[in-house]
């Protein structure tokens, strides 16, 4: 065994690949763009050519392929299914960014009342379902009634439909919407949620459709095959209204596994690689022959997306009531370390819960430094000093001693936590890390079961709404506030925000909102998480956007003639 | 021997009744809700399910009535029965025990009755060190190593580091497909059998040697009988008695370490469907697979009983001496 | 596990005398280790003076006043300082006396000799003192299962009857219940914010094991003369039991125990890689297995796995060898 050891050691302490690089040959010179994550222009352009398959690697495998049941409507797989094999009646317009304007899609047009309370659309007339009936307004209606239906286990995505007074199809191709209440975001979200199937498909017990598992929609592609834990495979649908996706194929691998993913990738496997890991998205940014695959074989692409992370401290806790022991804390976080070695200098440090190209963001608002004097300060002011010299802080005979949960599956946490705690344990506050797995980790925080916990929050559309998230009211079992944040202020805004109908004011609104959050210290503010993805060489026109790629407009070039 | 068979199954039935009830226990005792998350970020979903209006014990015997039926519900996850799930990851399981404890004991057995047949060679004494090194050595550990360096990580890319076929299997022709499924396995299959391929051949090489050193076998030998004979026809089939106990012990083991194969080597099985199943709180495949596990384990034990029952008649008698 | 108890080892007596002396050694060693490891691998050094104050065992004791301090930075502001044996601690991120900055993890070179991880942490430190959690989890484990199935054992072999018929029933239980299940429910179950639910778990599971062992034990002893002659004294059974079966029961099970502890240690890591570790201060050798596995291919820091499995395996491959000892010392006497 001794002499396998050695062997072992031997082998790992051989180069990965023996060709030894005399000077860097030029295809493995990263370019500028490459290097960046920007697309050249040349793999948008060219002529599309009809045929091959377009294969693609996603990191989670879905419950089932309804969108609207609670258990399948994760929100990844919505990328991959709502555009290609599903549609709604109106689309993100990807040309529009960072605004991202409704364009429509199933339906031709529509009209809101100026009281905003009626919605009126005009279905778009001759598209047909991959079974081959045809769309009409009976099926939307059936999509809203089985959205809507108390007995099915749709609560998450019924929620934006709750005030819905009644719905009309007064004939084939016309549905009209009445709502209890004029809200901002209720013609995008009646327009841009529902995926549609044919209503036939929707009688029944919802838990046991068929189209869970084999779905129908009105999309380019139409379902083909699911082998479970492996692949999910679409098939080209002749009979599209619109014009005709290049690709034959879609073949979406679910790999969870991110070093199986990253092996499976340099194999050449996947014409889109998805979620790439910021250490991996490094390691093969060296000129080397090993990194050959990677720099001649793939394009790179970095992009923005809605989200950001963040830590929580919860406030019903004696330690996190007051504003400036919150405040201290964002200053002992360690930015530029974690910056420099958990991020790599991918992430975009941010203290604005809204989209951050968007203009809800106040850009005068800046980070808190990384000032642990600052923040000594801060908290003796708040009152917790080292009375009893056993350098641990302390106040009211309470030593500063809290636990943060974690979500145990959470690479980013895992290195993040050891690095706080002892920036933290210097400052004269203990923290303990409990790790906890992904299906208590939800409900601890739901139920304010927590001291501290962290969380990313994502959308795929910039126009959001963050009552659920900041109100006070939301706080508490049915919400998103789980740090109990309360302030009458912000209150106040949310609620004004919720009925302004012009962009302009309530952006300005919005910024009010995001300086009061950061002013609070609401949250320990992290960082935006982009997209890091790569596209395969020869896959022509797929364009990152924040409504994802638009997979239509893709095409294989054909391989060079020799 | 029917009644023995008969006893042994009586035996087993408050056993398989005791598993299940710690399955049905631990599944109703853990905390949190089905759900689907994302495990680095996005707006999670918890799905509040309503608890079933009825005592403990009375679920406790509405499923265990639908188990002996093989119903076993549907999965919380994904809502497909749950006995779909089962029939798609149990093959991929015993298909990876049974290999290893076929390799396992294929090579086990020559390797002993070597080391007993040449005591003092040089390989055998290295064999025996190498053995007794390979049983400490953790399965993990080893299934990392191999991945790291056999699989083109760090090293040349000899085999394939995930799952039983190549994405492209399917056109490769029945032939092909063994090949290719065949390849697949050679690395889980390593991993899965050498620390019981280690124990069994020190259990051999013992026995050998003690039978060697009995009476017939120095009568056999001083009638002039040959030495290959000796070794096969008169020592080996004794000593083989105490190897063919170790069948019961090794089964229940190589089911266990496949969780730990499977996960590394990333095989949709049994350990896999669980593990997914825990994490996800799908309590109706979680007790599916405890359950399962637990009778093809409590089969596979009775099997090795019989089988030793077969081999020698005293045990019909008074039960196995385990 | 194979239980190993029941082999017979036909290896030549001297030789084995030096396997049990080498195990022996080896297990003497890794006890020093755990016991002293806050002395071996430490942010703070052994003693120290600084601002006009000597500080005895910093690396124990860790005054306040040395909060903000490491080996690192006493270097240059201590009049004189003795440090340990590996001048870092097991949570000291980015650790370097050398004032490095380059992303870590860290190949091993003369600075770290094992490396760093990807926080720059000391894998040798963190090897170290994960030696404890490793150890006290074998030990801890073996040692529940160890009262548990000694007491339960005797009494099954001393009363038979119904004792004996529920024992074996629950022996075939946690023998064929699947394991990992066990401890992953349990995981969900009991919140593991210490090794306790750990570790009396693993003792729960294999308590069944010693059980059969002294059951076994105790059937032959009572039918021997000299308990035979203390029961026609008229001595009562516990004390028959304390005093006559329990001490000669205990050879071959403290053999069994030996192996047991090798078997949790194995455990341990086998659930810390599958994801239920031990949210130990400082992690266990499975855990460290755990966390490497990501950053093995990219960016290809093999030594954040190889060295903690060599710690395992030879942990492991020590309490055979005097699992192995104690056997032949018991079956020759």
């Amino acid at each position: 065994m001794r002499r396998l050891v050695l062997a072992l050691l031997l082998l790992a302490a051989c180069p990965k690949k023996s060709t030894p690089d005399a000077g860097v040959s030029p295809e493995l010179q990263p370019s500028a763009a490459w290097l960046s994550g920007q697309l050249p222009a040349s793999a948008l352009a060219g002529t599309p050519v009809k045929g091959g398959t377009f294969t693609m690697r996603v990191h989670v495998e879905p419950n089932g392929l309804n969108r609207m049941h609670d258990q399948q409507a994760e929100g990844t797989m919505t990328r991959y299914t709502v555009g290609p094999l599903y549609e709604t009646l109106a689309e993100l317009d990807r040309d529009t960014h960072p605004r991202y304007d409704l364009k429509p899609l199933l339906a031709e047009k529509w009209e809101e009342s100026d009281d905003h309370r009626t919605l009126t659309v005009h279905l778009r007339r001759g598209v047909r379902f991959h079974d081959g009936s045809t769309f009409s307004s009976r099926d939307v209606k059936a999509v809203v009634d089985a959205v809507r239906n108390p007995k099915n286990p749709t609560k998450a995505i019924a929620s934006y439909f709750e005030d819905i007074d009644a719905l009309a199809t007064p004939d084939d191709h016309t549905v009209v919407v009445k709502w209890k209440k004029a809200y901002f975001l209720s013609t995008r979200n009646f327009l841009t949620a529902l995926p549609m199937m044919p209503s036939k498909a929707l009688e029944g017990d919802f838990d046991t459709l068929a189209i869970n598992r084999a779905p129908i929609g009105t999309g380019p592609w139409k379902f083909a095959s699911w082998e479970t834990g492996r692949a999910l495979t679409f098939v080209r649908f002749e009979g599209y209204w619109g014009a005709p996706a290049w690709f034959d194929q879609v073949v979406i691998r679910f790999v969870k596994d991110e070093t199986v993913a990253a092996q499976l990738w340099e194999k050449g496997e996947f014409d889109l690689m998805t979620r790439i890991q910021p250490a991996v998205w490094r390691s093969i940014e060296k000129p080397e022959a090993g990194n050959a695959w990677a720099i001649s074989g793939y394009h790179r692409v970095m992009a923005s997306e809605n989200n950001y992370g963040w830590v929580g401290w919860n406030e019903q806790r004696q330690f996190f009531a007051d504003k400036k022991v919150r405040t201290a804390l964002g200053h002992l976080f360690p930015y530029d370390k974690v910056a420099r070695n958990i991020d790599l200098g991918l992430e975009e440090p941010t203290t604005c819960p809204y989209f951050a190209q968007g203009p809800s963001c106040d850009a005068s608002v800046k980070p808190l430094a990384y000032d642990p004097k600052l923040a000594a300060q801060l908290l003796d002011e708040a009152g917790w000093r080292d009375t009893n010299q056993d350098g641990v802080r302390d106040k009211d005979g309470v030593p500063f001693k809290f636990t943060f949960v974690s979500n145990a599956y959470s690479v980013k946490l895992g290195k993040l936590l050891p690095l706080l705690q002892e920036e933290l344990r210097k400052a004269g506050i203990e923290m303990d890390i409990e790790k906890v797995e992904a299906g208590s980790y939800i409900k601890r925080l739901r139920e304010q079961d927590f001291d501290a916990c962290s969380l990313t929050w994502s959308n795929a559309d910039p126009v959001q709404d963050d009552f659920p998230t900041f109100h006070s009211s939301q706080a508490g079992k049915s919400g998103s506030n789980f740090v109990g944040y309360r302030n009458p202020d912000v209150d106040r805004l949310l609620e004004q925000i919720r009925e302004e109908f012009d962009d302009g004011r309530r952006a300005a609104l919005e910024r009010q909102v995001h300086r009061a959050l950061y002013e609070d210290q609401v949250y320990l503010f992290l960082t935006n998480r982009p997209t890091l993805d790569a596209v395969k060489v020869g896959v022509q026109g797929l364009k990152p956007s924040l409504a994802w790629y638009d997979l239509r407009r893709a095409w294989r070039a054909a391989p060079p003639r020799p | 021997m029917r009644r023995y068979v008969f006893k042994r199954l009586l035996q087993m039935l408050p056993t398989f009744l005791g598993i299940t009830v710690i399955t049905f226990a631990i599944a109703h005792l853990a905390p949190g809700d089905p759900l689907q998350l994302d495990p680095e970020s996005s707006r999670a979903l918890s799905v509040q399910v309503a608890p079933p209006a009825e005592p403990l014990p009375t679920q406790y015997l509405r499923w265990l009535e639908r188990v002996l039926t093989f119903d076993f519900g549907r999965s919380l996850a994904d809502q497909r029965p749950v006995t779909q799930k089962l029939t798609e990851a149990l093959p991929k399981t015993l298909l990876l025990a049974l290999l290893a404890l076929v390799v396992a004991y294929g090579l086990a057995i020559p390797l002993g009755v070597y080391q007993a047949a040449r005591p003092r060679s040089l390989v055998s004494r290295a064999l025996s060190t190498l053995l007794f090194v390979a049983y400490s050595v953790p399965v993990f550990w080893v299934a990392v190593m191999v991945l790291l360096f056999l699989t083109g990580g760090r090293g040349p890319a000899l085999f394939p580091f995930e799952g039983l076929h190549s994405p492209q299997s399917a056109s490769y022709g029945p032939l092909g497909y063994l090949a290719d499924t065949a390849w697949h396995l050679v690395l889980p299959v390593a991993c899965l059998s050498y620390a019981t391929l280690a124990v069994v051949s020190r259990q051999v090489r013992a026995s050998m040697t003690h039978a060697l050193a009995q009476d017939y076998v120095q009568a056999a030998r001083a009638r002039g009988i040959g030495r290959r004979s000796i070794l096969f026809r008169h020592a080996l089939r004794n000593s083989l008695l105490p190897v063919v106990t170790m069948l019961s012990f090794s089964l229940p083991s190589l089911i266990g370490g496949s969780i730990v194969v499977e996960r590394a080597f990333g095989i949709p099985g049994m350990g896999s469907l669980a593990f997914e199943a825990i994490g996800q709180r799908d309590y109706p495949v979680v007790m599916a697979v405890s359950t399962l596990t637990a009778v093809v384990t409590l089969l596979a034990v009775l099997g090795a009983d019989l089988l030793y029952a077969v081999v020698d008649p005293r045990i019909r008698v008074e039960g196995p001496s385990r | 596990m194979t239980p190993a108890e029941e082999l017979v080892l036909p290896w030549r007596p001297a030789a084995k005398k030096g396997r049990g002396r080498l195990g022996l050694a080896c297990l003497g060693g890794l006890v020093v280790t755990a016991l002293g490891a806050d002395l071996l691998a430490s942010d703070l050094p052994l003693a120290v003076r600084v601002d006009a104050h000597t500080y005895l065992l910093p690396a124990l004791t860790r005054p306040p006043q040395l909060r903000l301090s490491n080996q690192g930075t006493l270097a240059q502001t201590a009049e004189w300082q003795l440090g340990t044996p590996i001048p870092f601690g097991p949570n000291q991120t980015f650790a370097t006396a050398t004032g490095r900055t380059d992303a870590a993890p860290w190949a091993p070179d003369r600075e770290h000799l094992l490396g760093t991880d990807e926080l720059g942490r000391d894998v040798l430190a963190r090897l170290i003192h994960g030696s404890r959690a490793s150890l006290s989890i074998g030990f801890g484990a073996v040692l529940i299962s160890l009262l548990v199935g000694l007491l339960l054992g005797v009494l099954a072999g001393w009363y038979r009857g119904l004792v004996d018929a529920c024992l074996s029933r629950l022996t075939e239980m946690a023998f064929t219940f699947p394991t990992f299940f066990f401890f992953i429910a349990l995981a969900g179950v009991l919140r593991f914010t210490s090794a306790l639910p750990l570790v009396i778990g693993m003792g729960l599971l294999r308590w069944p094991d010693i059980a059969r062992l002294a059951r076994a034990e105790t059937l032959k002893l009572r039918e021997l003369d000299f308990v035979l002659a203390a029961r026609v004294l008229g001595a009562s059974d516990a004390r028959i039991l304390w005093r006559h079966v329990v001490p000669n029961a205990l050879p071959p099970v403290l053999v069994a125990a030996t192996f047991g502890v090798a078997g949790a240690i194995l455990m341990e890591c086998a659930l810390a890689f599958l994801g239920i570790g031990v949210p130990a201060p400082t992690a266990s050798w499975g855990e460290l297995l755990f966390q490497a596995q990501r950053y093995l291919v990219h960016p290809g820091a093999w030594w954040l796995a190889v060295f903690p499995g060599l710690a395992v395996a030879g942990t492991v491959l020590t309490m055979n060898l005097v699992g192995e000892a104690l056997q032949d010392l018991q079956s020759r006497s």
